[in-house]
């Protein structure tokens, strides 16, 4: 009886085979199979590592020399300069990525841990090499046309560009000694006149021609003239490794006295009291 | 057919199957009567359901034979191709698998010591029949590590290949898996 049904089995499905014309799958069919899971592995690591690289360069190169003028708080700054764009990318890059070695013939021999691990590691190796070799701004740069990610950049240029706060940046274009005035190009086309009536030597020494400067600046609304009160310098994004240094002046106290004396129109700028508050007298 | 083949290894037997398809049944001979009483005790009790999924499994074999990795166990992947086609089966019957074991077979379970010390896991005077209520109250995670490891009596790297989980995590889930049995059948009793 039992070597019947065996028979029965054994036959109907070796009659199926014929009818319907069964042939194994070509071995070529699982290899390309196999090999995309793998590759696709590959693609999530290398994508990963691109959010690693911009994320180093956006930590790097974030400002935070000048967070104590941008932002009222610390924690503000913090949560303004979060690449949550690559910080979300790079979990999804994690997730797919174990996704596509779980499909693989021999990737469930790999734990959840073991994966997720590997990949991390293998991401930060690869986007710290990304960001050796400069391209961590290019990548950051990317995110530049989707909403509500911006690249740090174009954060950090609209942060200067916020004449509420008195905060501006631009490129030198002419110093008037006699008259005592700055004309910056804010933008293409776009010019703006400071006053430097209060600014010190050490402020004036930035504002060489065609140098890009910060500005911190406040209005006297008698002449309805915009007061330079600090100059700083515009720093190129970090070379590989290094954040931009601060090159903020060192003063002495008998300097700093005469500069609550110079100044009038700029001791109500609240991003400049912050400016002599965190960095002057430190 | 099948004493032709008998002295086949799996693999020199796969080999034989690829240029001539008669020998296939040698294959079929060979796993069917193991698969069947595992369909079986994976919960399907009609044998009509149960000849359909084997014959499934069979030609699903057939058709994937050249993705068969020689690394790895034959046993181990054409039990996890039986394993996926009777679960495929429960989904598409929209029924939850009863787990079915014979008297004897629920002896395995009695038969389980705990991992620090001699003791068995379970009281002896355990009837079978708690087993069984214990064993399909479980989840299936740890249903299929434990029918798999001691009533299969299958070691932890095939039992990793048949479910595709890693190693490790079968030791997990018989671990999990002894302890949640034995308080299923703590309840029952």
């Amino acid at each position: 009886m039992e070597q019947k049904i065996k028979n029965t089995i054994a036959e109907k499905v070796i009659k199926k085979i014929e009818e319907e014309k069964v042939a194994p799958l070509a071995k070529w069919h699982f290899v390309v199979k196999d090999n995309t899971f793998w590759a696709l592995w590959l693609v999530s690591i290398i994508i990963g590592s691109c959010a690693v690289a911009a994320s180093i360069f956006v930590f790097l190169n974030a400002g935070w020399q000048y967070e104590a003028i941008t932002h009222d708080s610390f924690l503000n700054f913090f949560f303004d300069i979060v690449p949550l764009f690559w910080i979300i990318s790079f979990a999804l890059m994690i997730f797919l990525g174990y996704y596509n070695i779980r499909k693989t013939s021999r990737g469930y021999r790999f734990s959840f841990v073991l994966i997720v691990i590997a990949s991390l590691l293998l991401s930060f190796l690869g986007g710290t090499f990304l960001y050796s070799i400069g391209v961590g701004k290019s990548i950051d740069n990317f995110r530049d046309p989707i909403p509500f990610a911006k690249p740090i950049i174009r954060l950090e240029e609209d942060r200067w560009n916020n004449s509420d706060k008195g905060l501006f940046s631009g490129v030198v274009k002419s110093l008037d000694k006699k008259s005592k005035l700055v004309t910056l190009e804010m933008s293409v086309g776009i010019e703006k006149a400071f006053s430097t009536i209060e600014l010190s030597d050490r402020d004036l020494e930035f504002l060489t021609p065609d140098s890009r400067v910060r500005i911190i600046a406040g209005l006297d609304k008698e002449t309805n003239i915009l007061v330079a009160c600090a100059v700083l310098p515009w720093e190129e994004p970090g070379i590989p490794y290094t954040p931009r240094q601060i090159h903020l002046p060192q003063k002495l106290e008998s300097e700093r006295n005469r500069d609550l004396e110079r100044i009038n129109i700029c001791k109500d700028v609240r991003p400049y009291q912050r400016y002599k508050e965190a960095i002057i007298t430190n | 057919m099948e004493k032709e083949y008998q002295s086949l290894t799996d693999r020199d037997l796969i080999a034989v199957v690829l240029s001539n398809k008669e020998a296939f049944s040698a294959i079929i001979y060979r796993y069917e009567a193991a698969l069947r009483r595992y369909i079986f005790r994976l919960g399907v009790r009609n044998s009509g359901d149960i000849e359909d999924i084997l014959q499934n499994v069979f030609i699903k074999c057939y058709r994937y034979l050249r993705s068969f990795n020689n690394s790895f166990p034959f046993s181990s992947w054409i039990y996890r191709i039986a394993h996926n086609e009777t679960y495929d089966f429960f989904r598409s019957k929209k029924r939850r698998p009863e787990i079915a074991l014979d008297e004897s077979l629920g002896q395995n379970f009695l038969n389980i010591e705990t991992n620090d010390n001699n003791e068995y896991l379970f009281d002896k005077e355990v009837d079978s029949r708690h087993v069984n209520e214990a064993l399909e109250s479980l989840d299936k995670k740890y249903r299929d590590v434990l029918l798999l490891r001691y009533i299969e009596e299958k070691d932890y790297a095939q039992i990793s290949d048949i479910l595709q989980i890693p190693p490790g995590s079968v030791a997990t889930l018989i671990h999990r898996g002894k302890i949640a049995l034995r308080k299923a059948l703590e309840k029952k009793q």
